[in-house]
């Protein structure tokens, strides 16, 4: 049986800019785009095309690097290079900015809501990950600001059920942070990369990470439990799988299907993979294969890859041309 | 008696013997000698210098890190204060004196700072000479943060002053309405400042209780009552004046 | 001392010779030793000096900024100012119990970051704004 990525669309998201990265909302009825023309822009899918349907361009001074749904779908919060990070607001079919978050010294590079929709986190340039709390009063406060890397920090992720935060830096490490005594502390580092770790995924029950990066591969680690030493609390991460001899150059975003369970890379050579992971292989040393290789699927680098939440196989993926595609990922008969 | 010469005496008194044939040879013997007594004292430098940077790195530290406690907190005061009245009154006319105020003590720290690096200019220098850079520094600082009539009690600093001022040998200490450098005397005086500014500050917030509700927003009456009156419940002195008075003097305990 | 009659004796000059090699490395290397201890107590206490005066004014800075702000703030009751004296406390008493002013400290340089982090949480809380914060500086560049 053999596997296709079948292109369903593509257009133009942010003409003459870059497109930086898309996100469905969890329903699946909207994609939230954003890029280097500062603004961020919501899609959906009407007849057979895909349109605009808002364009929020007041919010930021500079690039929107990310942008993030909460995960009552009400919220919208956007990371930008301006140092801010907005949260939007939305309102019937229009998106209202609710709030203004400030504090990061420079570029804001990720924002990513906690599975409780009560935990908001955001990480910058300047090498610190904020942890922000959200009140019944829609106000933002800061919880914890650390300083665990020691260069720019550009990807963070939560746990898909627990208060578990991840991020990914230029220092080339992956790090796990958790509470403790009112404070967010880092609770484990993966070392492995030999280069800058771009972005992150769990899979679906959280046991496992995935990490792409600048050295050109991904890797999958795992949480190991320490047999006797177990009077500290710090957690061991193992790399379980390494892909490397896939991609040509930089692999820019990884995505972890919730649904099927396959693994989606964006590329810095144009191209767009599928990988699975092989049957019956072993969990403490799991295999995957590429299963779908889309070489040319932009025409420059791609720049994000994201899943949709609820239909199995469909793809969004946008590229430095400043442009979003769709794919269908299926087995072909 | 320094070491080359140290040498040579022990050398002579080692191999000054009557043989003549071998004079060249002890020549070429003192020579080598010599060389190793050099080579000797050049290991020796970058051994002892090794051994005892850690040493003077950590002695260094602790002094330095001790200087800088009072003003550094000082400074921290200063700022919470301004960050305070531009939140609660941005227009509030307190904020041009601590504006000032914290204007000066930058620089005082500035200047402390400075002092460190100068010494760090002239590692060679005796304690004598660090003191007289110190206070040409202080001569240049001082014009800046100290109010007119200091009276100059160093007699050593008139004098220096008159020596290099000769063209003008009628005043010699009129220069110094400057005196020499003095952290601890011109730390007290920010500090009184900020205590002066902070008082009044406390003042100013307990007429305007609308200010203080916007800031603080405490249980009702309580900040209406702006008197000194004894029948708080609380038993407290008005709110303010204590806390701060006694912030104010608790930083040098830290 | 020197003799070259017996054959033994060709083994005491060369002994010999070792010896007075020894010896007068030995004494430059006293002599050197002793000013060589001079200059790297003075140089590694200058630069001590430096490196000790720095870090102790951002760290009482902090110190004193906080303190206040707990004095500013101490008669709230609502449920904000508790958070933020709470967070005011933590930093007060992380730095309390910071020994900055040992440079033999083992996590200096881990606790110094762990204060900044604090304070910068702080002037969030306290809405401060953000030019005030003179410590924390970064390089300019571009990165994505």
């Amino acid at each position: 049986m053999k596997e296709v990525l079948n292109k369903l669309h593509k257009f133009s998201a942010h003409p003459d800019s870059r497109c930086w990265y898309v996100a469905w909302n969890p329903s699946g009825t909207l994609l939230a785009s954003c890029g280097g023309d500062r603004a961020i822009r919501i899609w959906k899918k009407e007849g057979d095309s895909w349109e605009c349907q808002n364009v929020l361009s007041e919010g930021h001074q500079r690039t929107v690097r990310k942008v993030a749904w909460s995960p009552c779908g009400n919220y919208l919060a956007s990371a930008s290079f301006d140092a801010t990070t907005c949260i939007w607001a939305k309102k019937g079919d229009d998106f209202e900015c609710l709030t203004v978050l400030e504090g990061h010294e420079n570029e804001v590079k990720c924002v990513a809501w906690a599975p409780s929709g009560s935990l908001l986190a955001t990480c910058s340039r300047d090498k610190s990950v904020w942890v922000w709390e959200v009140d019944e009063e829609e106000e933002y406060e800061c919880v914890s600001v650390v300083n665990a890397h020691t260069q720019d920090v550009k990807h963070v992720v939560w746990h898909p059920t627990q208060e578990l935060l991840a991020s990914a830096s230029y220092d080339n490490t992956v790090r796990l942070y958790r509470e403790e005594d009112d404070d967010w502390v880092c609770k484990a580092t993966m070392e492995g990369h030999t280069s800058t770790v771009w972005s992150l995924a769990f899979d679906p029950s959280g046991q496992r990470l995935v990490s792409c990066s600048d050295d050109r591969t991904v890797k999958i680690w795992k949480e190991c439990h320490s047999g006797e030493g177990d009077n500290s609390t710090d957690t061991v991460w193992k790399c379980v799988c390494t892909l490397s001899g896939f991609h040509g150059r930089t692999v820019y975003d990884v995505a972890w299907c919730r649904l099927t369970g396959a693994l989606a890379t964006a590329c810095g050579d144009d191209g767009v993979r599928v990988f699975k992971e092989d049957e019956n292989s072993d969990p403490d040393q799991t295999t995957f294969s590429l299963v779908v290789h889309a070489a040319k699927a932009h025409n420059q680098d791609v720049n994000c890859v994201a899943w949709h939440p609820k239909e199995a196989g469909l793809l969004a993926s946008c590229s430095d041309d400043g442009e979003i595609a769709i794919w269908s990922y299926q087995a072909e008969a | 008696m320094s070491w080359v010469k140290a040498v040579s005496v022990v050398g002579e008194d080692v191999f000054d013997e009557d043989e003549d044939d071998i004079t060249l040879q002890n020549k070429e013997w003192n020579c080598n000698m010599e060389k190793r007594v050099k080579d000797g004292y050049r290991d020796g430098v970058d051994a002892g210098k090794e051994a005892s940077l850690q040493h003077g790195f950590n002695a260094g530290y602790r002094e330095g890190a001790a200087q800088m406690v009072a003003i550094g907190q000082l400074k921290g005061i200063v700022s919470a204060l301004q960050c305070w009245c531009q939140l609660q009154q941005p227009d509030s006319t307190m904020l041009p004196p601590i504006g000032r105020l914290l204007q000066d003590v930058a620089k005082h720290e500035e200047a402390l700072m400075e002092r460190m690096k100068m010494r760090q200019l002239q590692p060679q220098a005796s304690v004598g000479e660090i003191t007289e850079s110190i206070e040409d520094l202080g001569v240049e600082q001082g014009v800046e943060h100290t109010s007119g009539g200091g009276s100059c009690s160093r007699t050593d600093c008139c004098s220096k002053d008159c020596a290099q001022g000769e063209d003008q040998p009628g005043r010699p200490c009129q220069r110094s309405s400057r005196p020499s450098f003095n952290a601890e005397e011109s730390l007290e005086q920010l500090l009184q400042r900020c205590v002066d500014l902070a008082t009044q500050l406390v003042k100013l917030r307990t007429k305007l209780p609308g200010v203080h509700d916007q800031l603080t927003s405490t249980s009702s009456g309580e900040n209406r009552s702006n008197t000194h009156s004894d029948v708080r419940p609380q038993g407290k002195p008005t709110a303010m004046t204590l806390p701060l008075l006694f912030l104010l003097w608790m930083p040098l305990a830290f | 001392m020197l003799k070259m009659t017996s054959v033994s004796g060709s083994e005491d000059l060369f002994d010999c010779i070792l010896m007075a090699d020894d010896r007068f490395h030995g004494e430059g290397y006293q002599e050197g030793f002793k000013e060589g201890t001079r200059q790297g107590m003075v140089e590694g206490k200058n630069h001590g000096a430096t490196h000790g005066a720095k870090l102790s004014a951002e760290v009482s800075f902090y110190y004193g900024f906080a303190f206040t702000w707990k004095c500013l703030l101490q008669n709230n009751t609502d449920a904000k100012a508790r958070k933020r004296l709470k967070t005011l406390e933590s930093l007060t008493g992380f730095i309390q119990r910071f020994p900055h002013y040992d440079p033999q400290y083992e996590n200096l340089q881990e606790d110094m970051e762990k204060v900044r982090a604090k304070f910068r949480q702080v002037c969030s809380l306290l809405n401060v704004p953000t030019d005030f914060r003179e410590y924390v500086t970064a390089s300019e560049g571009m990165s994505f």
